[in-house]
């Protein structure tokens, strides 16, 4: 690990030395963007902050994902370690930090559980899972906050189908084949349900696409 | 075939969500990479998902950022990918920018075509293509090597630790591209990593090659991401191993490289 004011010196040059300087550290709180700009300057402080900012974010969509808390612990350290070996590779052109952040953090979760069950095992537990349990599980979790409680709002604007699919694929990771066979639906009905409700919720949220 | 049951426009949404099973994943990136308005779809769902994600918010044990931070202390970062925000910010359809990965026809490409490796890709190249020519099938005919898990870890994930953590892993680089090769004797495994690989048509993929000496073993096909995104991978390697490699073939892979590697790396003795 290079030391924050000499960072990783590359056999092909380093490219950072072409960025912009780096800005004094100041009160005001760093966007997201500008912490993760700063983590991969190597700068570990910038990135103490963005764990601070996204820690309960990243843990909490693992723990939702993959249920028991230890691997979600393990699914969060490898989501932040991945955001600092790669954080010279966000694009803010492309989105958001915090859209990478959380895709990332999805991923990864998602990988877990799916290579943690065998296909039979998840067809099992497909056909044993309480859909509304779940649903409501997720529905009680948005409760503080506005963020919280706008994502709660919209996912009420959609159909109930919609945000069943929605949930299904989302929260617990089921692809969408996995979806349309608890739903009993077929396959494009449900690709066009998660696709028409996104649509929905991006815009109940004012997201710019 | 899956893709006939239903438009590939309707992908969007379910990729942002990632409940689009790996075997639709390829071609449906491949669909949105030269369709403006899907792409910007998707990315306006993404940043939709990551508020669904958001409300999920739990905060977690104060030694996990102990962890992390003791983690991070230990590994180094990836450049950025050169060239990126230049190929980004020129408007144009990316089909029809210089390419400089290999398209459908490049079957045997030339070096105008493909990243240039200045480097020798291994040891003893005359070998390696020798032996591809030949077709001299050394890894049985199997593809994929690591696909199947069963267990409660996933082995791409246990070689992944095993190398984040190992003590004597080095990192190695290719002479004339992006991208990386954690190395790790001990764990006997390479984390690969390869950056601004292009999207091929869908009759092509990127095949992973472990070689020692002029003997290749196929590690996987690699999945396509987005434009230029990072492909990681973790593979198996033995002793006598000499180097790690990446060859465009056939989408169903080779069982033996078909051309010239486009990415290289050579590994220590």
């Amino acid at each position: 690990m290079p030391p924050p004011e000499s960072p990783a010196p590359h056999p092909q040059g380093d490219p950072r030395r072409t960025l912009a300087p780096v800005p004094e550290p100041a009160d005001q709180p760093a966007s997201p963007e500008e912490l993760l700009g700063l983590t991969a300057l190597g700068q570990e402080p910038a990135f103490e902050k963005l764990y601070d900012a996204f820690a309960a974010r990243v843990f909490g969509l693992a723990r939702r994902i993959v249920r028991d808390p230890s691997q979600a612990e393990e699914v969060a350290q490898e989501v932040f370690l991945e955001i600092w070996r790669r954080a010279s590779r966000f694009d803010p052109a492309k989105g958001s930090a915090t859209s990478w952040i959380m895709t990332l953090t999805h991923a990864r979760a998602v990988d877990r559980v799916r290579s943690a069950q065998s296909a039979t095992d998840r067809e099992t537990k497909v056909a044993q899972a309480s859909v509304e349990r779940d649903i409501d599980t997720v529905v009680e979790a948005v409760e503080s906050g506005l963020e919280r409680r706008a994502v709660q709002r919209c996912l009420g604007t959609l159909t109930e189908l919609q945000r069943e699919s929605i949930t299904l694929a989302y929260y617990i990771g089921y692809t969408y084949r996995e979806v349309a066979e608890l739903l009993t639906a077929p396959l494009p009905t449900i690709k066009t349900r998660l696709r028409d409700g996104l649509i929905r919720l991006r815009d109940c949220l004012g997201v710019g696409a | 075939m899956t893709s006939m049951v239903s438009d590939p426009h309707l992908n969007t949404g379910a990729l942002a969500l990632d409940a689009l099973p790996d075997d639709e994943v390829t071609e449906a990136a491949a669909h949105i990479e030269g369709c403006e308005s899907c792409a910007a779809e998707l990315a306006g769902f993404m940043e939709t998902a990551a508020l669904l994600g958001s409300v999920a918010s739990e905060v977690p044990s104060a030694a996990l950022r102990r962890a992390v931070m003791a983690a991070i202390a230990i590994t180094p970062q990836l450049p950025p990918v050169v060239g990126h925000h230049e190929r980004h910010d020129r408007r144009g359809p990316r089909h029809a920018q210089p390419a400089d990965a290999p398209s459908a026809t490049d079957t045997v490409p030339s070096s105008g075509t493909v990243v240039p490796i200045r480097r020798p890709w291994y040891r003893r190249p005359a070998a390696f293509i020798a032996a591809a020519a030949a077709a001299v099938v050394i890894g049985g005919g199997v593809v994929v090597a690591i696909d199947s898990t069963s267990g409660p870890l996933d082995p791409q994930v246990a070689l992944e630790q095993c190398v984040q953590r190992a003590g004597d892993a080095q990192v190695l680089e290719p002479a004339d591209a992006q991208g990386e090769v954690r190395y790790a004797p001990s764990c006997s495994a390479a984390l690969v990593d390869v950056s601004g690989l292009r999207d091929l048509p869908a009759d092509r993929t990127y095949q992973l090659w472990v070689l020692a000496g002029s003997n290749a073993r196929s590690v996987t096909l690699l999945k396509l991401a987005a434009d230029g995104q990072p492909q990681a991978w973790a593979a198996p390697t033995q002793t006598g191993d000499t180097a790690i490699g990446i060859t465009v073939e056939p989408a169903a892979g080779s069982p033996q490289p078909t051309s010239n590697p486009i990415w290289a790396v050579t590994l220590p003795a």
